[in-house]
């Protein structure tokens, strides 16, 4: 656009004006993340997500498909957001970094698990080393820049879904001993009732 | 519980600042040295701090602007809203 000393008519010409939303980033995966933004952003919004990490910038196309505001926050809003898988993933990648990471720890956990099967069919713990039928998928190096800052302040939320487990089966149980005691007391009850009435019944 | 996360998550011990920046499409009216008016379907707040990118016969050009004003305006029994924009750089 050619800007002159006069405003100028212009019917065709088209543009882009972008919002800027600063966001921080809470928890991610493959397909998505959790972003936390001082700013409402309407569900359905497509947009280009910028991360800086440690002076430098990751991009990918994310649509927007939950916006929550934070109770008692003021104006915290948790933002949910799916990658777009518009174009082949850059060097800049986020999507590409996380898929690095968890192909990483897929590989990780096969080979525990493999090397406790192994242990456990030895039968005396000691075992023999877990045959080599891990399958190592190599990192790609254009997202190693990314998933080496990644692995650094990531932390692996897999136990949450365990407590959450936990917690119901806690809960369950509590309820379930409550429901028995309060039958038990009022099965002894007509059971001392009875007594009472049968003749020689102690 | 089963099948709530589709994928297995990681949660950041310090979140990473960063932007989400949403575009939309915007009709450029008219321009001057200082200030561009368009036509947006999205309103904007007075004094926020935008990007707007050209794309006309010209060749393609990136300008900070900032909102000087946003009118609601009928156009075509569609609402839209005229925005005017004060050229930062």
């Amino acid at each position: 656009m050619r800007m002159k000393a006069r405003a100028v008519e212009g019917p065709d010409l088209i543009g882009l004006l972008a919002r800027s939303v600063p966001t921080r980033l809470i928890d991610i995966s493959r397909t998505g993340c959790l972003l936390e933004s001082q700013q409402r952003v309407d569900e359905g919004t497509v947009g280009e997500l910028k991360l800086d990490v440690e002076r430098e910038t990751f991009v990918d196309d994310v649509r927007v498909i939950r916006c929550v505001l934070v109770e008692g926050s003021g104006s915290v809003y948790l933002v949910g957001a799916e990658f777009l898988q518009t174009h082949r993933p850059g060097e800049r990648s986020i999507r590409l970094a996380v898929g690095s990471i968890l192909r990483e720890l897929v590989t990780r956990q096969t080979a525990r698990r493999v090397r406790k099967t192994s242990a456990s069919q030895s039968g005396d713990g000691k075992g023999t080393a877990a045959p080599a039928i891990v399958n190592e998928v190599p990192f790609n190096e254009r997202g190693s820049a990314m998933k080496e800052r990644l692995v650094r302040f990531i932390r692996e939320d897999e136990g949450q879904d365990l407590i959450e487990y936990a917690l119901l089966g806690g809960l369950i149980i509590a309820v379930g001993a409550a429901l028995i005691t309060s039958i038990g007391t009022g099965v002894k009850s007509q059971l001392t009732t009875l007594c009472g009435v049968i003749p020689g019944c102690s | 519980m089963a099948g709530r996360r589709r994928d297995q998550r990681f949660q950041l011990s310090v979140p990473w600042e960063g932007a989400l920046r949403l575009p939309t499409d915007v009709i450029v009216e008219r321009c001057s040295d200082h200030e561009v008016w368009v036509v947006s379907p999205t309103p904007a707040h007075r004094d926020e701090m935008l990007t707007l990118d050209t794309a006309g016969s010209g060749p393609p050009e990136t300008l900070r602007v900032r909102v000087a004003d946003s009118v609601p305006v009928l156009m075509d029994g569609v609402m839209r809203h005229r925005l005017r924009l004060a050229i930062i750089r």
